[in-house]
C-alpha cells in the first residue's frame, strides 16, 4: 500500500517538478565533453571534467527539492495530507541521487570507453563531490525557503574552490585532480550530515 | 491625473460602460459578448466558480486584455491603462504582501506606487487603518496577520488612493461570520461615494449589500437587475414539502432542491418548480435570494446536476 | 512617475535589496574574495630592484632566436604524435587532426624543419613500428596542466595520445636558416588555425609559451618605475583589486536580481502592484537602480580598505589617490550593471533558473577562456589583469577596455528598458514571456 503510494508520488513528481532540472543537468553533461578533453586521459586529468564541471549537476538536482512547496499555502496543503511531507521530500532526494549516480556513472563509462584511466574511485569521487555541492544548495534553499539562495550558496562554494584551492583542506572539491582522493570520504560524511541537519531543521520548524 | 480630480457630475463619468466585450483564453471563451452598465453604489457580480467573474473584474482593472468590444470607466477608455489604474482600486481574490514589511510600510509602499505624496500617504493610511480597525496593528509584520486582518489590510490598500471605482474579488472568502458582516458593512459605507463592484459566489453577501446585481454563467451575463427584481421573478416557483426520506432521491432527480431539513419522521424539502408539484402538501413559499439565484440559473439552462449547487 | 515618487520608491527598493539574504551572501562573498585574495596577498611594499642581482624573474618577451626553435620543436613533437594540446575554454583539450589537415600540417613542418615529406613520413612510420614492438615503459605523469615536458633527447606527452606511453628520441633536424621571423609567425598562425585555435601556437599564447627569457635589471627597474611613477602606486593595486573582485561580480549579482524580481510573485503581491498607477518603467528602473547602488556598496567599502592598506605601505610616495575610485567605477560598476540587468530581463522573460544558468555559463566561459592577465577582449565579461605590473600591456588595450565597459553599460540600460516593456505587457495580461517549462515554473 505505502509503497504503491510512494511510487505514485514519485511518478507525479518526476513529471511535474523534476523534468526541467533534469534537462538542465543533462545540459551540463552535454557541455562537459565540449569544454574538457575526455579521451586518453591519465587519472588526474580524467578527474578534471568530473570534479570541476559535472559536479554542478548535483547543485542543479538537489537544490530545488523543496521548490514545489516554496509557496506557503501549497506547503500547508501538502503537509495536511496523510503522507508525511518530509517523506515526500526524502523520496525526491533519493531519486535525485539515483539520477545523479546514473549521470556520473554513465559519464565515467563514456570516459572509459574513450580510453581514459578512470575507475570506480573516479565515479565515487565525482558523485560525492556533486552530492556535497548539492547538499549545500539543499541547505541554502531549505533553510531560507528560497531556491535562488540555494543555488547561490552552492555557486559561492564552487567559486571558493577555484580561489582558495587546497586551503579548503578536506573540503576541497577538486582533490582528485590534484592527485589525492582522500578528502572524498570526508565530503561524503559532511554531505550526509548537512542533509540530515536540513531534514531535522524542517521537522522541528514545520513539523 | 489624481484620483479625485476626475470626479464630475456628468453621468457618463460616474459609470462603467461595457459593451460587446469578449475574451478568449486560447480557444476557450472566457467572456462572451458582455454588455453591462454599472452605476455608483454597490454592484454584485454573482456566479458559479469559473463563470468569468474574475476575468471580467481583471479586465475592468486593466489587468487583462479584452479581444473585442469597448469599456469605459468613468469616461476613460480601458486602453488608457495608466489613467484607469489611477482611478481604480483592486483587491484580488488571492493576495498577500511582503511578509517582512509592517502593515504601515506596506500601505506606504503601495501608496508610492499610486503616485501619492508623503503627506497624503500618511493621512490616508491613518484614516483607513482606523476605518478597517488595524490602527493598533500598524507596526505588525504582514506575516503575523490573521486571514481577516489581511483582508482588511487588503481593502485599506485598495482604498488608499481614494479611487472612483473599487473592484473586490471574492472578498469574504475565508472570513468568519463576524468578520464577514463587518466587512460587508464597510463596503456599503465605501459605496456611498463610488462604484463598488463585488464578486462572490456566496449569495448571502449579495443579499446583505447590493441592490444592483448581475448573474454570470459561462462567460455570459445571464441576468441583470435588482435583488427585488430577481426575487419577484422567482415568486410562485418555490415550494416546501414534507416527505418521507425514501422519496428524497426521486425528488432530487426531478426538482432543484435548494434546502433540506431532516427531521425524525420526515424531511422538509425546499424546491424550485415552474408549476406546483403534483404532490400532497406542497406549499408555495416566499423565495429568498438563494432560491431566486438557483431559479435564475435553472431558467438560464444551466446544468444544476440535481440538488444544491456549490 | 513623478521624480519625488521615483526616489521614494527607489529608497524602499534599496531597503528590500539591502535586507535580502541574497545581498547578504553577495556581500559576504565580495568580502571573502577581497580578504583571501587581495588583502592577505598584499603584505608589504614592492621592493625596488637592486643592480647586480643574478635573477629578476622571467618575462615573456618576443625573442625570435628563442621562440622559433622552441615552438618548432614542440610542433614537431605534437605532429609526430598527432596530438595537439589546446585550451579552447581554458581546460586541457587534446586535438587530433584528420588526414587532410595532417597533410597540411606536414607542409608547415617541412617548411619549418627542412625535412622532405618522405623523410617526415619515415619518422612517423618508424615511431609507429617502434610503438607496436615495445612494451609499456614506466612513465612519468605530467603535472596535469597539459604541458609537454622536454628533457634532453626524450620526452613525455601527458594526457596520453598515440605515443602516450612511449619515450622516443626526436629526429635530428636543422632549423631552416632562410626562414624569416615573419614567415615563421605566419606558419605558426596557420598551424594554430589547423588545430582549431587557442593552441600553444596562437598569437595569444605563443610568446608566453615559448619565449620566456630572464628579465634584465633594466626591465625590472622599468616595471617598478611604471608602478611607482606612471601608475602612482595605487593604479597597479587597483587593477589587481578589480581583477579579483570582478570574478565575483561576474556571477553573483544575478542572484540578487533574480530574487528581487521574484519577490512580488513569492509574496503574492503581483496583482496589487500591477493595479497601481505607477508606470512600469518607473517600477523597473527604481528596482534596477536599487540593485546596482546597493550592490556597489561592498565594492566601495573593500576598495576603500584596500586603498588605505596600500597607502600605509608607501609613506611619502606621491600617489594617485583616485585610482581605486576610477578603476572601480570604470571596471566594476558596468559589470554589476550588466549582470543585474541580465538577471532581471531573463527572469521576467523566462525564469530565474534560466537566468542563473545562462549567466553561469557565460561566467564560466569568460573565466576560463580568457588569459589571466592582459587578456582584454572587446566583449569579455570579466576583465582579467592578475598583476600589479604590466601597465604597458594594459594601456595598449585600454581602448578596448573602455569600449568593452561602455558597450556593456549601454547594453545593460537597453536590457532594463526591454524589461520594462515586458513588465508592462505582463501587467496588461498579455502572455508575453517564454515559459520554457510550463506555467508552474516558479523558481
Amino acid at each position: 500500500m505505502e509503497s504503491e503510494f510512494l511510487a505514485k508520488i514519485v511518478k507525479i513528481n518526476l513529471r511535474h517538478n523534476f523534468l526541467q532540472h533534469l534537462l538542465a543537468a543533462i545540459g551540463i553533461v552535454i557541455l562537459t565533453p565540449v569544454i574538457f578533453e575526455t579521451s586518453s586521459l591519465d587519472g588526474k586529468l580524467a578527474a578534471q571534467p568530473l570534479e570541476m564541471f559535472l559536479c554542478l549537476s548535483g547543485a542543479i538536482l538537489f537544490t530545488p527539492i523543496f521548490l514545489p512547496e516554496q509557496d506557503e499555502n501549497i506547503r500547508d496543503l501538502i503537509r495536511s495530507k496523510r503522507t508525511n511531507y518530509l517523506a515526500v521530500c526524502a523520496v525526491r532526494f533519493a531519486y535525485s541521487a539515483v539520477v545523479l549516480a546514473a549521470i556520473i556513472g554513465g559519464f565515467t563509462f563514456f570516459m572509459r570507453a574513450c580510453e581514459s584511466a578512470v575507475g570506480w574511485q573516479h565515479f565515487f569521487g565525482a558523485f560525492v563531490t556533486a552530492l556535497f555541492l548539492g547538499a549545500l544548495g539543499f541547505l541554502g534553499a531549505g533553510i531560507s525557503g528560497n531556491v535562488t539562495v540555494g543555488y547561490m550558496v552552492a555557486m559561492i562554494y564552487y567559486i571558493a574552490n577555484f580561489t582558495l584551492k587546497d586551503k579548503l583542506g578536506n573540503f576541497y572539491l577538486f582533490s582528485m585532480s590534484s592527485g589525492s582522493g582522500d578528502g572524498k570520504l570526508f565530503l561524503l560524511a559532511a554531505a550526509l550530515l548537512l542533509v540530515a541537519a536540513v531534514f531535522e531543521w524542517k521537522r522541528v520548524r514545520e513539523g | 491625473m489624481d484620483g479625485g480630480t476626475a470626479k464630475n457630475n456628468n453621468v457618463s463619468q460616474n459609470q462603467i460602460k461595457i459593451s460587446g466585450v469578449s475574451k478568449y483564453y486560447g480557444k476557450k471563451k472566457a467572456l462572451s459578448d458582455i454588455d453591462l452598465t454599472i452605476q455608483r453604489g454597490m454592484f454584485g457580480l454573482l456566479g458559479r466558480n469559473g463563470a468569468g467573474k474574475t476575468t471580467l473584474m481583471k479586465t475592468l482593472a486593466a489587468l487583462h486584455k479584452k479581444q473585442s468590444g469597448t469599456i469605459t470607466v468613468c469616461g476613460i477608455p480601458i486602453e488608457q491603462a495608466k489613467e484607469i489604474r489611477g482611478i481604480t482600486g483592486y483587491l484580488p481574490q488571492d493576495f498577500s504582501m511582503y511578509p517582512s514589511m509592517s502593515v504601515e510600510e506596506s500601505l506606504d509602499y503601495l501608496g508610492i506606487l499610486s503616485g501619492m505624496d508623503l503627506k497624503l500617504r500618511r493621512e490616508r493610511a491613518e484614516m483607513l487603518l482606523k476605518r478597517v480597525n488595524l490602527t493598533e496593528h500598524r507596526g505588525k509584520k504582514v506575516r503575523a496577520l490573521s486571514g481577516g486582518m489581511k483582508r482588511r489590510l487588503g481593502i485599506a490598500q485598495a482604498l488608499l488612493h481614494d479611487p472612483m471605482v473599487l473592484i473586490v474579488d471574492e472578498p469574504t472568502a475565508g472570513l468568519d461570520p463576524e468578520e464577514r458582516i463587518r466587512f460587508r458593512n464597510l463596503l456599503c459605507e465605501v459605496a456611498e461615494e463610488r462604484i463598488v463592484i463585488l464578486s462572490t459566489h456566496i449569495v448571502g453577501d449579495i443579499e446583505a449589500t447590493c441592490e444592483d446585481i448581475a448573474i454570470m454563467n459561462e462567460g455570459r451575463i445571464l441576468w441583470r437587475g435588482t435583488v427585488s427584481g430577481l426575487l419577484s421573478e422567482a415568486k410562485g416557483k418555490v415550494f416546501t414539502i414534507n416527505i418521507n426520506k425514501k422519496f428524497l432521491a426521486q425528488i432530487k432527480k426531478d426538482y432543484i432542491v435548494t434546502g433540506m431539513l431532516v427531521q425524525n419522521e420526515f424531511t422538509t424539502v425546499r424546491l424550485i418548480s415552474e408549476e406546483t408539484p403534483a404532490m400532497l402538501g406542497a406549499l408555495e413559499t416566499e423565495p429568498n435570494v438563494e432560491d431566486a439565484y438557483m431559479y435564475c440559473l435553472y431558467r438560464g439552462g444551466c446544468d444544476l446536476g440535481g440538488g444544491v449547487g456549490e | 512617475m513623478k521624480g519625488r515618487n521615483f526616489f521614494a520608491l527607489y529608497g524602499r527598493e534599496c531597503r528590500k535589496v539591502f535586507c535580502s539574504l541574497t545581498f547578504l551572501l553577495y556581500a559576504a562573498a565580495v568580502f571573502a574574495m577581497f580578504y583571501t585574495q587581495f588583502y592577505s596577498g598584499v603584505n608589504g611594499p614592492e621592493v625596488e630592484p637592486k643592480q647586480g642581482e643574478s635573477y629578476y624573474g622571467t618575462v615573456a618577451r618576443e625573442v625570435p632566436e628563442v621562440l622559433m626553435p622552441r615552438a618548432t620543436e614542440s610542433l614537431l613533437i605534437e605532429y609526430l604524435a598527432n596530438s595537439y594540446v589546446a585550451y579552447p575554454i581554458g581546460f586541457y583539450k587534446e586535438i587530433r587532426l584528420t588526414e587532410t589537415k595532417r597533410g597540411e600540417m606536414a607542409d608547415i613542418i617541412c617548411e619549418l624543419t627542412g625535412f622532405t615529406r618522405e623523410e617526415l613520413d619515415r619518422f612517423v612510420r618508424g615511431i609507429k613500428g617502434n610503438h607496436e614492438k615495445s612494451g609499456k615503459n614506466s612513465f612519468e605523469i605530467g603535472e596535469g596542466n597539459g604541458d609537454l615536458q622536454i628533457d634532453g633527447n626524450g620526452f613525455v606527452v601527458d594526457g596520453g595520445g598515440n605515443l602516450g606511453e612511449e619515450a622516443f628520441s626526436l629526429p635530428e633536424y636543422s632549423f631552416s636558416e632562410s626562414l624569416t621571423y615573419e614567415r615563421f609567425r605566419k606558419l605558426m598562425r596557420a598551424a594554430d588555425k589547423l588545430i582549431g585555435g587557442k593552441s600553444k601556437y596562437s598569437d595569444t599564447y605563443i610568446i608566453y609559451n615559448f619565449s620566456q627569457v630572464p628579465k634584465t635589471y633594466e626591465e625590472a627597474m622599468e616595471e617598478y618605475r611604471l608602478l611607482i611613477k606612471e601608475d602612482g602606486v595605487t593604479g597597479g593595486y587597483a587593477r589587481l583589486y578589480c581583477d579579483y573582485v570582478g570574478i565575483i561580480l561576474g556571477i553573483l549579482p544575478v542572484f540578487a536580481a533574480v530574487s528581487l524580481m521574484q519577490l512580488d510573485r513569492r509574496a503574492r503581491m503581483e496583482q496589487l502592484i500591477y493595479s497601481r498607477r505607477a508606470s512600469s518603467a518607473g517600477i523597473v528602473f527604481a528596482r534596477y537602480a536599487a540593485l546596482v547602488s546597493v550592490m556597489i556598496l561592498p565594492v566601495i567599502i573593500t576598495a576603500g580598505i584596500a586603498q588605505a592598506k596600500v597607502m600605509g605601505y608607501y609613506p611619502g610616495v606621491d600617489m594617485d589617490l583616485f585610482a581605486f575610485a576610477r578603476e572601480t567605477f570604470i571596471w566594476l560598476l558596468p559589470q554589476i550593471m550588466l549582470v543585474a540587468a541580465i538577471g532581471m530581463v531573463v527572469t521576467e522573460l523566462a525564469s530565474g533558473l534560466i537566468a542563473i544558468l545562462l549567466q553561469g555559463a557565460w561566467w564560466f566561459g569568460s573565466l576560463f577562456s580568457g588569459s589571466i592577465s592582459g587578456g582584454i577582449g572587446k566583449f569579455s565579461l570579466m576583465l582579467r589583469h592578475n598583476s600589479l605590473y604590466k601597465r604597458d600591456i594594459l594601456m595598449e588595450q585600454y581602448g578596448d577596455l573602455l569600449f568593452n565597459r561602455a558597450f556593456f553599460t549601454v547594453l545593460a540600460i537597453l536590457l532594463v528598458m526591454f524589461t520594462a516593456v515586458i513588465y508592462e505587457e505582463k501587467r496588461r495580461g498579455r502572455g508575453i514571456g517564454i515559459r520554457v517549462f510550463g506555467k508552474n515554473c516558479k523558481n
